[in-house]
């Protein structure tokens, strides 16, 4: 908020949300704090509610938006149908916005969402190009939210099970990808190995890089070839097309950051809030100053960055 | 007076590396557990760090060559007996650090830079780190933060010459 951010998304410290790693996330102690001086300066406070609620524990995602609508936050960020259905018939005057994880992609999808429960905005998940993007923003009337910098994954939002393939816990079920207890360093013969539930991910060479302890970003030998073979440790970095974005009339840009320290949440924060403040300025005439390119890729992970699924051709 | 300033550092850092080493390690783990329990008492009695209760967390200072050893008990950070094993060990050197407490580096992108590691068990090393990360920094007295700042940059300077 200190670096221009219009509005900030919290989780409670359970699996009711997608980052439930121990030492993150608000008590309503902390939530209440956040409020309070989120709302002194007139920004906005959103509760992500995003993890699928499962059937023998679902007062417990039900509680979750009990307690964000009990503290009134500006809106509750939900994936799971059952529970936006609850959310929607309990408290009708509470925004709903649909998480990335419902993975909503087509036009129809979103309107149906709208139909039912009446969400005011959906953020769209990171498979789409841009033309897709500019297609459902010009055909529903949901306000959409994008992503716009942060650690790229296999972009299969609210259906990726790698994680618990290896370790049985899940970022959709649990809130947790790689969750920190089957994640271990060993300092090996051959350099630093990551060892998830006890199998071996990737190896690092002295001098080497580190990467993300997570089963699609290690290194794994396939035709006798060892390389990356889901996915390129790599940063999204939609920054380029802010003037297209806004064009289309994407309304919100989001900033990954809720596992990152605030070193990096106020760099990065900074940066784009300097970059959406110049677009709104000088429409397309905008061009990436060579300081916010340094400080992304600086906090970039892999130390580079792309246009993601943006770009790729494949609609 | 930045000169001076450098000097001090330089010379200071200098002397440290040297003769830190042959210290015992109590006077360092005294003043730490003490330094702890007075700043995060809000959150040890709030039970923020109630997962370090019978562990022993091991701080290296690689380049200083300084392990403290810390553990939790009674509501209170205390030094670990020596014949403990460390259940989970974070290293880095001081101006590593110094630069994450004073919030001018990334954790995660120094982990990532190989300058943090930690070994043993990782929850409780994450846990450690995302603790630190939330705390309030403008609880830190004004003198600490400056203190922190100054050194950070100092070491940083260091380190880049």
């Amino acid at each position: 908020m200190d670096n221009g951010a219009d509005a900030v998304y919290i989780g409670f410290n359970d699996e009711t949300n997608a980052r439930n790693f121990s030492g993150l996330n608000f008590n309503d102690k902390n939530a209440l704090r956040a409020l309070e001086r989120i709302r002194s300066r007139g920004r906005k406070l959103f509760v992500a509610i995003n993890t699928y609620a499962q059937p023998r524990s679902f007062s417990r995602w039900q509680a979750a938006v009990d307690r964000a609508a009990g503290f009134n936050a500006d809106a509750v960020i939900l994936a799971d149908i059952g529970l936006m259905g609850y959310a929607a018939e309990k408290y009708p005057a509470m925004p709903l916005h649909l998480s990335v994880q419902a993975s909503a992609t087509s036009v129809s999808a979103l309107e149906f969402y709208r139909r039912q429960f009446h969400i005011r905005r959906a953020v769209l998940p990171r498979v789409l190009s841009l033309k897709q993007v500019q297609q459902l923003a010009a055909g529903t009337q949901v306000e959409l939210e994008v992503f716009g910098f942060g650690s790229l994954c296999i972009m299969a939002e609210g259906r990726c099970h790698l994680s618990s393939y290896v370790t049985g816990e899940s970022p959709n079920l649990n809130g947790v990808c790689s969750p920190a207890q089957a994640v271990e360093w060993r300092d090996g013969a051959q350099g630093l190995e990551t060892r998830l539930n006890g199998v071996l991910i990737d190896r690092f060479a002295e001098g080497e890089n580190a990467g993300y302890p997570t089963l699609c970003k290690g290194r794994f030998i396939v035709e006798g070839r060892r390389h990356h073979a889901l996915e390129e440790p790599t940063s999204l970095n939609s920054m380029a097309l802010l003037p297209e974005l806004r064009a289309a009339g994407i309304r919100a840009i989001k900033l990954e950051g809720r596992q990152r320290s605030p070193a990096y949440v106020a760099q990065v924060v900074r940066t784009w809030r300097d970059a959406i403040d110049e677009v709104l300025r000088r429409g397309g005439d905008f061009s990436i100053e060579e300081r916010w390119r340094a400080t992304l890729a600086k906090n970039s992970e892999g130390k580079q960055t792309t246009l993601g699924a943006y770009d790729r051709p494949w609609q | 007076m930045p000169a001076v300033g450098n000097l001090i550092a330089h010379g200071g850092y200098r002397i440290g590396r040297k003769f830190l080493p042959l210290f015992p390690r109590w006077p360092g783990e005294v003043a730490l557990v003490k330094l702890l329990n007075r700043q995060l008492s809000e959150e040890l009695d709030e039970g923020v760090f109630d997962f370090l209760d019978g562990r022993v967390l091991e701080i290296a200072v690689t380049d200083l060559k300084v392990h403290f050893r810390i553990g939790k008990r009674g509501g209170r950070f205390v030094r670990a007996s020596a014949a403990a094993e460390a259940d989970s060990t974070i290293a880095a050197t001081a101006g590593d650090f110094l630069a994450i407490a004073a919030g001018r580096e990334d954790p995660d992108t120094l982990f990532f830079h190989r300058r943090l590691m930690i070994r043993g068990q990782t929850e409780i090393g994450l846990t450690v780190k995302n603790r630190l990360d939330a705390l309030d920094r403008s609880r830190i007295p004004g003198w600490l933060q400056r203190c922190l700042t100054v050194m950070a940059d100092k070491l940083a300077s260091l380190s880049q010459a």
